[in-house]
């Protein structure tokens, strides 16, 4: 009887969660932006995005260098060298930059984002802000949450940039394939509505909304302990890459799946 | 002054992102294409075009002269209509070249049946409609034609120009009268198996000039059922 008494608990829990979190997200995009709301939102932007951008960097070249080596190696078998520019773009737009750019991003800034609001819950920071009338949404929450918004898809379109100069480097100058053929195969199966677009900003943008919803979601959530502030990081990153992947799925299938 | 280096940071970032999408705007998926200077339409109409693609390049000689804008499905004919954008820097004769190929199309109207029955004043009427005909031609002639073909054995499909050798030149805007759709490899194996049973699909695949009168006769004997 126990037993089920603690499921039952644990199923309502969670679904106040989800109802919580939804009213935390509707009450921040429905809020009239201020001049002090966009000076913590460029500073989050700072410390959200441009301190991700060496992880992005650096990961985006050895992915594109990685995927250059691969399709080199296989296109190679059928002759068809040529194709390496196009596989490699479309492999990265559509798929990997979108995908590895959010999980990068969640255990880059999204833990980073959830155990700085836990901390400020467990040494009640949020509630003396309460205390003296400034409102922890508007003032904690919501530049963070805006901040992941707008710098993942930025991240992203960064990515796969850096990804197909990787992929140039090891295919074309390491490898020996045709250099024009790279480009022109590129350009002429690229479409930039809906590889550059579609595939890339608009995908990375719902995983942005995702991993940093969840994150300030775990944070302000987060039992104010230590062992609870380590329990939500954790939950942060685990939640948001298995989200990723699953919308991913849903996302490709939408966009590509029914041409 | 924490700010401050913050916002810089923030504002190379936004630079970054612009760089990199402008990136791959241009150079990953090739926007540039649409500003050539000098450029004009023309359209062909095929039986098959299975696996041309808008951005298709159009070659000639191996060069790439233009490329396909859209492909359209004639809904009578049932044909599917190519439209194509073309370089004019590369498919225009020069002024010198131009008078050349005047001068030879007006020898050539001078021995014709027609030149030498007419009297003085038609002649000249004549040279004159030939020369106004051939104001805005292109190196294409009319006996070119235009062709689906393979960049290798499993590359991309892409159209083909393989020129004639008639002295009279398509304008611009014209349409490219002799085409020829793409060969499914399939059809051709059949066509083998089954020892030319399957002919029916070589006698479609010149959707030659008189596409229409063509289109009428197939048409008919579905409307007399």
């Amino acid at each position: 009887m126990n037993a089920i008494a603690l499921l039952g608990r644990r199923v309502i829990e969670r679904v106040r969660g989800i109802g919580v979190a939804t009213l935390m997200l509707l009450q921040i995009l429905f809020s009239v932006p201020t001049w002090l709301g966009f000076k913590l939102f460029v500073y989050q932007m700072y410390r959200v995005g441009v301190l991700s951008l060496l992880i992005i960097v650096v990961s985006g070249l050895f992915i594109g260098a990685v995927l250059g080596l691969q399709m080199y190696t296989i296109l190679a078998t059928f002759g068809s060298e040529a194709m390496l520019g196009t596989a490699v773009a479309l492999t990265l737009l559509r798929e990997l930059a979108p995908v590895v750019a959010a999980l990068l991003f969640a255990g880059r800034a999204g833990s980073a984002l959830t155990a700085e609001i836990g901390l400020m819950k467990a040494t009640e920071q949020l509630s003396s802000m309460e205390m003296i009338g400034v409102d922890p949404l508007k003032r904690v929450i919501s530049p963070r949450l805006w901040a992941g918004v707008f710098s993942l898809p930025m991240l992203a379109v960064i990515f796969a940039a850096v990804g197909i100069m990787g992929g140039k480097m090891v295919g074309v100058d390491f490898l020996g394939a045709d250099e024009g053929a790279y480009w022109s195969g590129m350009e002429a199966s690229v479409q930039f509505y809906k590889d550059v677009f579609n595939g890339t900003i608009v995908k990375s943008f719902v995983f942005a909304l995702i991993c940093t919803w969840i994150a300030v979601y775990q944070g302000y959530a987060c039992e104010p302990t230590s062992e609870g502030i380590a329990t939500s990081t954790t939950r942060t990153v685990v939640y948001s890459s298995l989200c990723v992947l699953g919308f991913d799925f849903v996302l490709t299938a939408v966009m590509f799946g029914g041409v | 002054m924490k700010s401050r280096t913050s916002e810089l940071a923030v504002g190379v970032f936004v630079i970054l992102f612009g760089i990199a999408i402008f990136f791959l705007a241009m150079r990953v998926s090739g926007l540039v294409g649409t500003n050539i200077a000098d450029s004009y339409k023309m359209t062909a109409t095929f039986e098959n075009v299975n696996g041309i693609k808008p951005r298709a390049k159009v070659a000639l000689s191996g060069v790439k002269v233009g490329q396909v804008d859209q492909i359209t499905l004639d809904p009578i004919t049932r044909l599917a209509t190519v439209h194509m954008t073309f370089d004019g820097s590369l498919t225009s004769f020069n002024p010198e070249q131009l008078n050349q190929v005047q001068q030879e199309a007006v020898e050539e109207l001078r021995y014709s049946a027609d030149y030498e029955a007419a009297d003085p004043k038609q002649q000249k009427a004549m040279e004159k409609q030939l020369l106004d005909n051939m104001t805005s031609i292109t190196n294409i002639d009319e006996d070119a034609y235009i062709m689906v073909a393979t960049n290798g054995l499993l590359g991309e499909k892409y159209l083909k120009i393989i020129p004639g050798g008639g002295l009279n030149y398509l304008q611009r805007g014209d349409q490219i009268a002799n085409t020829q759709g793409t060969m499914e490899i399939e059809d051709l194996v059949t066509k083998f198996v089954t020892g030319g049973a399957g002919n029916k699909s070589s006698d479609a695949q010149e959707s030659s000039t008189d596409e229409t009168a063509f289109a009428e006769t197939a048409d008919e004997p579905a409307f007399v059922e």
